[in-house]
C-alpha cells in the first residue's frame, strides 16, 4: 500500500514538473552515463505449458477430481516489488542502452479442488486449496532506450532481452473444506511456509519491452517507467517435479505443472550523471 | 562503454547457463501416481503388479471392499489406461499376477463355494475370461510360475492341511498335488488374511535357481513354516515358526543353499541377506541369524528381489516403517553386506506392495497411500536409475 502511495506521489510530481517549468531546457545527453537506483511493484502470471497432476482421474473420480487443471490466478492478483540499480548509456541524444540489474519479489497462485463421496449423508469430504508460490530471482535485463524528445519532460520506449538467476522460492498453501471457488486468506487453514526453490531451475531468459518517461532535472533525472517481461525458458525443473522437496506434494496431491513465466513491473528511477567534466549539469538552453 | 560490454558477457552466459542443462526423456522422469476413486468408503490393497502383455505399461491388481478384485492398466509413464472391477463371484486373489506364455493371469476364489479360478487378463476387452475352476483346491493364498511349472498354494479347511498343486503351463489342469497337516484349524487366520481384517500372512511358493526344490511359506505342524519340497513335491525339510507369531517374511533363493530373507517374530523384523539354509533339515526360524530392525512395521509386507544397478547385482528388500515411510535397502548379492539405503514417501501413510524393475534399469514401487489421512489408494512410485545409483555408498 506504502509503495502504491509513493508511486502514486512520483507519477503526479512528474506529471506537473514540466508546466511548473519556468524556462525551456532541452537535454544533453549524448555520450553521457547515467548511474540510479530503482525500485517498485510488479504483477506475475504463469502460462500452462503442460499441466501434471499427483492424483490420477479415473472414471470413477469425482466431478471436481476429474476436473484437475489447476485455476490460476490472473496477472493483477500476483504482486510483488523489485529494487535494484540503474545503468544507461546514451550513445546518441535520443538512444541509450540501459541496465537495470534487479533483486525481483514476485508471485503467482493457483487454485485446485477435490472431494470423496460417502454412503453417509453430509459425511462427504471436501478440501479447496490457494497454492502461493512466492519467487526471488536476481533480473539482469539490458534495453535499448529511445526517447522520444530531447526536453526535460522525455517519454520513452524500450525493449531488450534479460536473463534472470533464482533466489529461492517459498511455498504455502492455504485451504477450506467447501468448494466454492475461493480460498479466503485470512480465515482458511494454512501450511507452514515451505522451500519450494529446488522445484524451480536455475536460470531463465526472455524478452523485454516497456515504456516510461523521465523528469530531467540539472543533476539528477527521475523516471517512472513500466516493463513487461516474458521467459523464454520453462521455470519447473521437469526431474524434480515430483521429488516432494516442500513436504506438501502427497499430503495436499500437488506437483507444479510445466509453466513459463510472465512479469510486469512499474518502477520509479532516480538516476545521476556521471561526467569527469568540471560542470555536471546536463541543460542547454532551447534556442526556439 | 566497459559497463555495456560486461553487462552483455554476462546476459551472454546466463542465456548459455539456461539452456545448456542435458534434456532428459519424459519417461526416465521419476514420478509418483495416485490413482484417485471418489468412494471415500472404498479401500484399496494393492497386490501385484506384471508387464502389461504388450509390453506396453503394467497391470496393477488390487483388493477392496475387503476381498474383491480389481484390475488397472497403467502406460510407462503411470497414466491411466483402463480399470475393470470384476464381478462379485470371483474374490480373494492371491497377491501376485502370473505370467505364462506371454500372457498374464490371475488366481483368486469363488465367494460361495471357496474353490480356486485361474482367469486369463483380456487387455484388448479390459475384462477376463475363466480359464479354469478348480473344484478341490479351497482357499488359494499363493501362486508361483518357476518356469518350468506354475504352483498353486491353498489352505483345505476340511483337512486342515496346506495344499500344493504343479500346474500346466496354461494353467487349466493339475500335474501334481501334495499335502502337509497343520493339525490345527486356522481357517479364522485365513479368513482374517483374506478379507485384510487383521495380519496377512506373508504366504509365498519360490524355488531354488538349480529347480531342486520348492519352497514355500505356510501353515504346518502347528506354526507358520518355511518349508522345502523336492521336486516331485515330497517333503524334504523346515524351519518352524514361533507358532503363528513368527516366521519367515520374505524369501529370494541366491542359488545353492543361499537365501536372501527376511523373518518375523512377534512384532519385529529381521534381514539376513546371506543365508545358509539347509532344505533337508526340521529346525526352527528363530534359528536363523538376522539382523533386527526395530524401525520396520512387521504388520506389513517386506518384499525381496534381485536388482541390478550400474551392472551390479544387488539383493533389495523392500518394507514400511512404523512412521508410515518406505525402506528400500540394497545388500550385496555376494557378500550380504548393507550397500546402501533409501527412505520413500513422507508426510502420508505409504505400505509397499510390490517393486518391480523396468528394462531401462528403473524401479516402479506398487504402494498403497493413504490420502487426506482417510483413503487407502493404489498408487505408483518411480525411482530413475540415477536416483538408484546414488544408493549403494
Amino acid at each position: 500500500m506504502m509503495l502504491n502511495r509513493i508511486l502514486f506521489l512520483s507519477l503526479t510530481v512528474l506529471v506537473t514538473f514540466p508546466g511548473m517549468a519556468q524556462t525551456k531546457y532541452t537535454v544533453h545527453r549524448k555520450n553521457r552515463i547515467y548511474l540510479g537506483i530503482t525500485g517498485g511493484m510488479n504483477f506475475s502470471a504463469a502460462k500452462v505449458v503442460k499441466d501434471y497432476s499427483l492424483l490420477v482421474t479415473t472414471p470413477q473420480s469425482s466431478q471436481e477430481n476429474a476436473n484437475s487443471e489447476k485455476d490460476y490466478q490472473g496477472l493483477f492478483k500476483n504482486k510483488g516489488s523489485q529494487f535494484g540499480l540503474y545503468f544507461s548509456y546514451s550513445f546518441k541524444k535520443n538512444l541509450a542502452i540501459v541496465f537495470q540489474p534487479a533483486y525481483q519479489n514476485s508471485s503467482y497462485n493457483y487454485r485446485t479442488a477435490y472431494s470423496w463421496s460417502d454412503t453417509v449423508n453430509g459425511a462427504d469430504f471436501a478440501l479447496e486449496m490457494m497454492h502461493q508460490q512466492k519467487v526471488s530471482a536476481v533480473n539482469l535485463p539490458l534495453l535499448v532506450r529511445w526517447d522520444f524528445t530531447v526536453s526535460q519532460f522525455s517519454p520513452y520506449i524500450q525493449g531488450g532481452i534479460y536473463t534472470n538467476f533464482r533466489h529461492q522460492a517459498k511455498k504455502t498453501i492455504f485451504y477450506d473444506y467447501t468448494i466454492d471457488e475461493e480460498v479466503d486468506k485470512k480465515t482458511a487453514d494454512r501450511t507452514g511456509e515451505t522451500d519450494f526453490t529446488e522445484h524451480l531451475l536455475k536460470a531463465n531468459f526472455g524478452l523485454t519491452a516497456g515504456v516510461g518517461f523521465t523528469y530531467f532535472a540539472n543533476y539528477f533525472a527521475i523516471s517512472l517507467e513500466s516493463n513487461f517481461r516474458y521467459g523464454f525458458r520453462s521455470m519447473v525443473n521437469d526431474q524434480n517435479r515430483y521429488a516432494d522437496f516442500t513436504g506438501l506434494s502427497m499430503q495436499y496431491l500437488d506437483v507444479p505443472d510445466q509453466l513459463k513465466f510472465m512479469n510486469l513491473d512499474i518502477q520509479l528511477s532516480v538516476m545521476f550523471p556521471i561526467d569527469n567534466s568540471i560542470s555536471l549539469g546536463i541543460l542547454r538552453k532551447s534556442r526556439h | 562503454m566497459k559497463l555495456i560490454i560486461y553487462s552483455m558477457i554476462f546476459l551472454g552466459l546466463g542465456i548459455g547457463f539456461s539452456s545448456c542443462k542435458k534434456k532428459v526423456k519424459e519417461e526416465e522422469i521419476p514420478f509418483i501416481k495416485i490413482y484417485d476413486d471418489q468412494n471415500g468408503n472404498k479401500h484399496f490393497h494393492p497386490l501385484g503388479m506384471t508387464t502389461a502383455a504388450a509390453n506396453d505399461g503394467y497391470i496393477v491388481m488390487s483388493a477392496y471392499d475387503g476381498w474383491r478384485i480389481h484390475l488397472m492398466k497403467v502406460d510407462a509413464k503411470g497414466e491411466f489406461v483402463w480399470n475393470y472391477e470384476l464381478p462379485e463371484n470371483y474374490v480373494n486373489a492371491v497377491p501376485n499376477l502370473i505370467k505364462s506364455n506371454g500372457a498374464n493371469y490371475l488366481v483368486c476364489m469363488d465367494a460361495v463355494g471357496l474353490f480356486t479360478y485361474v482367469l486369463k487378463i483380456d487387455e484388448n476387452n479390459q475384462s477376463t475370461t475363466e480359464v479354469a475352476a478348480f473344484t478341490d483346491i479351497l482357499y488359494p493364498t499363493y501362486a508361483y510360475n518357476s518356469g518350468q511349472n506354475i504352483y498353486i498354494q491353498n489352505y483345505n479347511r476340511l483337512s486342515m492341511q496346506t495344499g500344493i498343486h504343479k500346474l500346466t503351463l496354461d494353467l487349466s489342469s493339475i500335474v501334481q498335488s501334495a499335502d502337509l497337516d497343520i493339525f490345527t484349524d486356522v481357517e479364522d487366520r485365513i479368513v482374517d488374511h483374506i478379507t485384510f481384517n487383521g495380519k496377512r500372512m506373508p504366504f509365498f511358493v519360490s524355488s531354488t535357481p538349480e529347480n531342486n526344490y520348492i519352497v514355500m511359506n505356510g501353515f504346518y505342524n502347528y506354526s507358520f513354516s518355511l518349508i522345502f519340497l523336492d521336486q516331485n513335491l515330497n517333503f524334504a525339510g523346515v524351519y518352524n515358526g514361533a507358532g503363528f507369531n513368527g516366521g519367515l517374511a520374505a524369501i529370494s533363493p541366491s542359488g545353492g543353499n543361499q537365501f536372501s530373507l527376511a523373518r518375523f517374530s512377534y512384532d519385529n523384523i529381521y534381514y539376513n541377506a546371506n543365508a545358509a539354509l539347509n532344505p533337508t533339515t526340521i529346525d526352527i526360524t528363530e534359528s536363523i541369524s538376522a539382523q533386527g530392525h526395530s524401525e520396520l512395521d512387521a504388520q506389513r509386507p517386506v518384499l525381496i528381489k534381485e536388482l541390478s544397478i550400474g551392472g551390479t547385482s544387488y539383493k533389495a528388500f523392500l518394507s514400511s516403517t512404523r512412521s508410515n515411510q518406505l525402506l528400500l535397502s540394497l545388500y550385496d548379492k555376494s557378500s550380504g553386506a548393507l550397500a546402501g539405503k533409501k527412505y520413500l514417501g513422507k508426510n502420508i501413510p505409504v505400505t509397499a506392495c510390490d517393486f518391480i524393475q523396468t528394462e531401462a534399469g528403473e524401479l516402479n514401487i506398487l504402494i498403497q497411500a493413504k490420502i487426506m489421512g482417510s483413503f487407502d489408494r493404489i498408487a505408483l512410485m518411480k525411482l530413475s536409475g540415477d536416483q538408484l545409483e546414488e544408493i549403494p555408498d
